[in-house]
């Protein structure tokens, strides 16, 4: 069975992306440093969309087995632990350093609890390797 | 006529909110739909509600149906409920573009996610709220299609992710 997650972007980055070129150690957010993707394409093209000002908001769409990312292991964060984790990260100001020491950290969307939204932070470098292989298959979306 | 306004959370800061274009180059968290106003309590009958559709920027209207409940109503498309749920948190826009409302108040959670992620996948139709991007929303030209040859790493910019 097949896993379909996404990630909003530049049309330059998008390329880069679809050609084999992501790098986790780049890119930062709420649980630190990595690569995030998100379960939902709405989501992420209005984040393209309103990120970027010129051209057409794009999204990457990764498709991979789910056998392939359970076998990675990833942490599952519970809401709760997001928030606690996302507030340490933040106060430390390591939104672009903080590491789990993990492949891929599973989490909830921190912000509020009623609006429920996935993401999966990819940070390590056989993360990088997996995403940029060619069991991964990655596509633009308009 | 008050706006549903798209903002991100300000990296390294509590309650505040920015508009996506004015987080920091590879930073990543998506943004959500906010209503302003002085209070909780208070809630506008109709907002403006900007929706995307095959490349380009079109209006559309929020309306207040009862209670927490608003509705957008998108012809061709379908109907959208919402519930303008309490913000987690006092959020205030400290971002650098002008902006006429004290606080944002209320979120929008979408009571059909699953509506919305079929109507981007088959239709090219999002709900996209006002950032400043909305401003320079002039048609688009035509995407890019398939994959790229490869080409130097980059900053994983931009989310799903989240928004």
């Amino acid at each position: 069975m097949k896993i379909t997650v996404y990630h909003g972007t530049s049309a330059t980055d998008a390329s880069t992306i679809c050609g084999g070129g992501i790098d986790v150690s780049v890119g930062g957010g709420e649980l630190g440093r990595g690569f995030y993707t998100g379960e939902f394409l709405h989501e992420a093209r209005t984040w393209a969309f309103h990120r970027n000002p010129a051209g057409r908001p794009l999204v990457v769409e990764l498709t991979l087995e789910d056998a392939d990312f359970f076998a990675m292991d990833p942490l599952c964060l519970t809401a709760a632990q997001a928030v606690a984790y996302r507030n340490n990260i933040r106060s430390n100001d390591s939104t672009r350093t903080y590491l789990f020491d993990e492949d891929i950290v599973w989490s909830q969307i921190v912000g509020t609890d009623r609006i429920k939204c996935d993401q999966y932070k990819w940070e390590s470098n056989d993360a990088e390797d997996f995403l940029n292989g060619s069991s991964v298959s990655r596509t633009m979306r308009k | 006529m008050r706006s549903v306004h798209y903002l991100c959370r300000k990296p390294g800061s509590v309650g505040e909110l920015v508009y996506p274009l004015e987080l920091p180059d590879g930073y990543q968290s998506l943004g959500s739909f906010f209503l302003g106003g002085s209070d909780v309590s208070s809630v506008d009958e109709v907002y403006r509600f900007p929706v995307y559709l095959d490349g380009s920027v079109l209006p559309s209207e929020l309306r207040h149906i009862r209670g927490a409940i608003f509705e957008a109503e998108i012809q061709a498309i379908g109907r959208f409920a919402f519930r303008a749920i309490q913000a987690g948190m006092p959020a205030r826009y400290t971002g650098a573009y002008p902006f006429d409302d004290i606080k944002l108040v209320r979120q929008l959670a979408p009571r059909n996610r699953a509506f919305l992620e079929e109507v981007a996948l088959t239709k090219d139709f999002m709900f996209v709220g006002y950032s400043p991007r909305i401003d320079d929303a002039t048609p688009l030209p035509p995407a890019p299609t398939g994959p790229a040859p490869p080409a130097p790493p980059v900053a994983g910019e931009a989310a799903f992710s989240r928004r």
